[in-house]
């Protein structure tokens, strides 16, 4: 009876420390008014002249947007001292968003960035990651006009990029794994534009469209790839969707929407000579517009899409071979052939010998093809 | 009173499972992947095979042994002053190892949750909570072990439910020819976070009836499940060589889900859900160690208390660095963890063959 009286009076005297009242260090620390709280959305990462970690942070919504800027010589004081500034509040990184670098910060290192995400325990590695293609992350961040922020801008990136296939946003889950695996990644790199031109209900300011991939190597960054190269290399890291395409041929040019599975790659790697990659892809792909007079016949179409797709997957293992780095995960092909690729030479990419077959079948609508086949004519001339 | 003191055989079981969380979350599935890396899940079934024979050993030496815990197994084996020392040496080694997990526990509080936090109220918040359900009889364990049981198995389920749909098979398969050897390591790892039904076996005595092999083998199955739900979970999301670098994997792993796009941030919760094995086991240690000391003790009377205000000061006294509470939790706790769960089997083995052969 004893020990139960002690018990209650040990457990009421507990609840006492969980009463959310009082602030600093220790467990109190934790409970805060949400009014104090300055939620982090986006983070911007750059690098100055003196190789100091410039940090810009966009935090709360349209109505009441918030900018905190901070530099330090590393990341970890930098982020010490985006809390110093903060006269209003705490700030948190629970419910960062997204995460912006500019080329200066991505070409001289990422490795503190994943250290932090890795170690911290509020910020979540499900935040998409952004390189500003010939930028900074801050002229991004700071960029928004009014009534809308970049988290927005952001967002609707993301959309974009789901529908034009040229690049894909990665998060920092994602981009971690890649580098550890593979010493190299892909993450999506964006082209400050301005906006508001098309868009009366919003002001003019800085705003991003994408602008094909950053290409990251041992944790720095190591390039680009745009257009076709970049679209080839969403479809060789399974990440493309339905794209439009052009594709013109010697009787006319149609746009097509083009799907295509993650092709099959397949790794020889014979005793002591160089691997040899084998990528066959079979993209399908749907007449959605003619623009030219006369209907393209869909087997020149084919040919064209297969030599175009065929080039640009090829420009794209040049590039991973120039640069020596897996940001394909072509390792894992590797493996798939039962090699372990620490099992190669060191320069086995390098040396990687690559043939590429693109067999693609163009189609019409259901209808259309109907109607063609009943007509009994090979030649189409209605409209699409 | 005392008769009533007994723990049935599931009761047993499931304080074994229970307890068995605690070291678990600490060391895995980080320690599988620096091992085995890919092929870290083939080191659950390995660490089974190895288990298997130990457990079926030493079940088949607590029957002939019915009714009597390790401590008379002990004293009936090895004489009454060697039996008495390796029970007091068995004592101590509890009263540290509570005091490391209150220490452990409490660092992982503030590793993932409440950063910048010192280690002292939680330890004796800890030594207080154990101190009081050390300090009864034996069976409440086992009741609040049965409640627990489905809790934590419930909580984990969901998770691996939660995190199926996000989980690239590719950075788990295929398995690396040079795994065999790191496989093996990870087995050895798997079977000694195992261990725990080992030390329970001080409680034999309070058994309502020796636990059968035939018993066993849906927790270890369930064990075994749980440690592979959380095996693949963090290499299908981290790939090998992440999962080995993170401190706490699996709580990354819980960091980023989401239910249905509408909850998130559920980390805290499970943080906090994950005391409850930490309670269980440290009381239970208390409990253990106040059992073989309490004959050495001075203050007879309260020994669960003693024990834990000892515990406590030895959880507080414990090197801060992180350098140094990495080497206890990855390299000596486990290898003494080892020694004493499996190392004391062979030699009561030989000695109870030996005392047949004279009889």
């Amino acid at each position: 009876m004893a020990r139960n009286r002690i018990a209650a009076l040990a457990a009421a005297l507990a609840l006492t420390a969980l009463t959310g009242c009082g602030a600093g260090r220790g467990l109190a620390a934790n409970y805060l008014p949400i009014e104090d709280l300055i939620l982090v959305e986006t983070l911007g990462l750059d690098r100055g002249d003196d190789g100091a970690v410039l940090l810009t942070a966009s935090a709360g919504g349209a109505e009441e947007a918030c900018v905190l800027r901070a530099g330090a010589p590393a990341l970890v004081p930098a982020l010490a001292q985006l809390q110093d500034r903060a006269v209003r509040g705490r700030v948190i990184f629970a419910h960062t968003q997204s995460v912006v670098l500019g080329q200066a910060y991505a070409e001289g290192g990422v490795g503190d960035l994943f250290d932090f995400v890795e170690r911290d325990i509020h910020t979540r590695m499900g935040a998409q990651l952004y390189v500003v293609r010939g930028g900074t992350a801050e002229a991004l961040v700071t960029g928004a006009g009014e009534g809308w922020t970049v988290s927005e801008a952001l967002a609707s990136v993301r959309g974009v990029t789901l529908s034009r296939g040229d690049s894909h946003v990665f998060d920092l889950r994602e981009t971690a794994v890649a580098l550890s695996e593979q010493g190299a990644a892909l993450i999506c790199a964006l082209r400050p534009v301005s906006a508001g031109a098309g868009a009366p209900d919003a002001s003019p300011g800085i705003t991003a469209v994408p602008a094909g991939f950053g290409i990251l190597k041992d944790g720095r960054l190591a390039g680009f790839l745009d257009g076709d190269e970049a679209l080839c290399a969403s479809l060789l890291s399974g990440t493309l969707g339905c794209v439009p395409l052009t594709v013109a041929c010697e009787h006319g040019s149609a746009t097509l929407e083009v799907r295509c599975a993650q092709p099959e790659m397949r790794v020889v790697c014979p005793g002591g000579g160089a691997a040899a990659l084998e990528v066959r892809c079979a993209p399908t792909a749907a007449i959605a517009a003619v623009e030219s007079e006369a209907v393209p016949d869909p087997a020149e179409l084919e040919a064209a899409l297969d030599r175009r797709l065929s080039a640009a997957i090829s420009g794209v293992l040049g590039r991973a071979r120039a640069l020596d780095a897996d940001f394909l995960g072509l390792g894992r092909a590797v493996r798939r052939g039962g090699t372990e690729p620490s099992a190669l030479p060191p320069d086995w990419l390098r040396t990687l010998t690559v043939s590429v077959s693109v067999e693609t079948t163009v189609a019409r609508s259901d209808d259309l093809g109907a109607r063609v086949g009943t007509d009994g004519g090979g030649e189409a001339d209605g409209d699409f | 009173m005392e008769t009533s003191d007994k723990l049935s055989p599931r009761q047993f079981l499931a304080a074994a499972f229970v307890s068995a969380l605690s070291p678990l979350i600490r060391r895995f599935p980080r320690t599988l992947a620096l091992h085995a890396g890919r092929a870290a899940a083939l080191a659950v079934p390995a660490g089974a095979l190895l288990l298997l024979p130990l457990l079926a050993a030493a079940f088949a030496l607590c029957r002939r042994q019915a009714g009597r815990g390790n401590a008379a197994l002990l004293r009936a084996l090895l004489g009454r002053r060697a039996g008495r020392g390796a029970e007091c040496l068995y004592g101590l080694w509890f009263l540290f190892y509570a005091g490391f997990l209150m220490r452990s526990g409490a660092e992982r509080f503030i590793t993932t949750v409440y950063n910048g936090a010192g280690p002292a109220l939680f330890v004796c918040v800890m030594a207080l909570l154990c101190a009081l359900a050390a300090a009864g009889r034996s069976a409440p364990l086992g009741r609040a072990a049965m409640l627990l049981c489905p809790l934590m198995l419930g909580m984990i389920l969901l998770i691996a439910l939660l995190t199926a749909k996000d989980l690239d098979l590719t950075l788990l398969l295929p398995l690396s020819a040079a795994a065999p050897r790191g496989v093996f390591a990870g087995a050895l790892e798997t079977a000694n976070i195992l261990s725990v039904p080992f030390f329970l076996g001080f409680l034999g005595d309070r058994l309502t009836r020796p636990v059968r092999l035939r018993e066993a083998l849906p927790w270890l199955g369930a064990c075994l499940g749980i440690i592979a739900l959380m095996t693949v979970g963090c290499l299908g999301m981290f790939g090998p060589e992440l999962t080995a670098k993170l401190r706490y994997p699996y709580f990354m792993l819980v960091r980023d889900l989401t239910v249905l796009g509408a909850l998130e941030r559920l980390e805290p919760l499970v943080i906090a859900l994950w005391v409850f094995p930490d309670f269980l086991f440290v009381s239970l240690l208390l409990h253990l160690s106040a059992r073989c000391l309490a004959p050495r003790l001075a203050a007879r009377r309260w020994p669960a208390a003693l024990c834990a205000g000892a515990a406590g000061a030895a959880a507080l006294a414990l090197p801060g660095e992180m350098g140094a509470l990495a080497f206890l939790s990855d390299t000596l706790v486990p290898r003494v963890c080892a020694l004493f769960g499996f190392g004391l089997l062979p030699v009561l083995l030989l000695c109870a063959a030996l005392r047949r052969g004279r009889e």
